[in-house]
């Protein structure tokens, strides 16, 4: 009885011994992290048109970048110029969108607005200063000259990128 | 409205470095995948104008499962050196795992010289 309880003790101590020895490491490095915070949603405000905007029961996607290092990325996001899945469409489908700035983790990234470089239907950002940006994407769609929208499931694709300078 | 998910590749500027072949360089990167929507990236090197340069890895399209880090092991030619910038990371979605909008993303990394 006593060799047991003696076995039993030791058994106890080593694993306490052991659990106290668990070592946590953590590396913070140069990055870039491109976080979908919102996914988005069409709405259909009129037979013609979708879009995400909430006005016109949409939802906005959300796009979030975190960068580690100042000056070291440049944000380049792109909103859906076509759709990757749709019902049969036989006229014309015109795309329009736009990206803002809809966050930021630091007051100092309030400039990157005003900052923004637009072209076709590309935009993008200087991420001068480290820490998160939240980028929201607005896209909407038309189709003909006030044609209704066949019935079905529309998506389509925004793209993020991060890149390195 | 999803939860967040995050694509992430470390380093910023990975190095060129002699592989064990003659005149092949190599270099490495880590990806890790915390998006639930994505588990499968298209790896690419690419020129300052982003035009696609030749490159061997072992797997160009990779599977990459949620909550997942991978290293990766590119290989380029000597006479691409100079040429070769960036090292790029980009989420491919299946059709069925986007909802009405889905966000692509891509990483690109440049290669220090």
């Amino acid at each position: 009885m006593f060799t047991k309880t003696i076995a039993v003790s030791a058994a106890l101590l080593v694993g306490s011994v052991m659990a106290a020895d668990v070592p946590i490491t953590g590396e913070v490095m140069s990055k870039c992290s491109i976080y979908t915070d919102t996914a988005g949603v069409y709405g259909n405000p009129t037979p013609s048109t979708l879009s995400t905007s909430p006005q016109s029961g949409g939802v906005t996607p959300v796009v979030r970048y975190d960068v580690v290092l100042a000056d070291a990325y440049k944000a380049r996001i792109s909103t859906p110029d076509g759709f990757t899945s749709s019902p049969s469409l036989t006229d014309a489908v015109i795309f329009t969108g736009s990206v803002t700035v809809d966050k930021v983790s630091d007051i100092g990234m309030s400039g990157y607005e005003a900052a923004k470089v637009t072209y076709n239907n590309v935009t993008e950002y200087d991420l001068t200063i480290a820490g998160s940006t939240w980028f929201g994407i607005t896209s909407a769609m038309s189709y003909g000259v006030d044609k209704a929208l066949p019935g079905g499931t529309y998506k389509a694709i925004a793209t993020a990128e991060c890149i390195a300078k | 409205m999803s939860p967040a998910g995050a694509h992430e590749m470390t380093p910023t500027y990975p190095e060129l470095k002699w592989s064990h072949i003659t005149n092949v360089l190599t270099a490495q990167v880590v990806l890790l995948n915390m998006r639930s929507d994505a588990e499968y990236y298209e790896i690419t090197v690419l020129d300052e104008d982003m035009n696609n340069i030749e490159f061997a890895t072992s797997e160009r399209i990779l599977n990459v499962p949620y909550l997942e880090r991978k290293t990766i092991d590119v290989y380029i030619r000597k006479s691409d050196k100079d040429k070769a910038t960036y090292l790029c990371s980009r989420s491919r979605l299946r059709p069925n795992q986007v909802q009405s909008t889905g966000i692509q993303s891509r990483i690109c990394s440049k290669f220090r010289k």
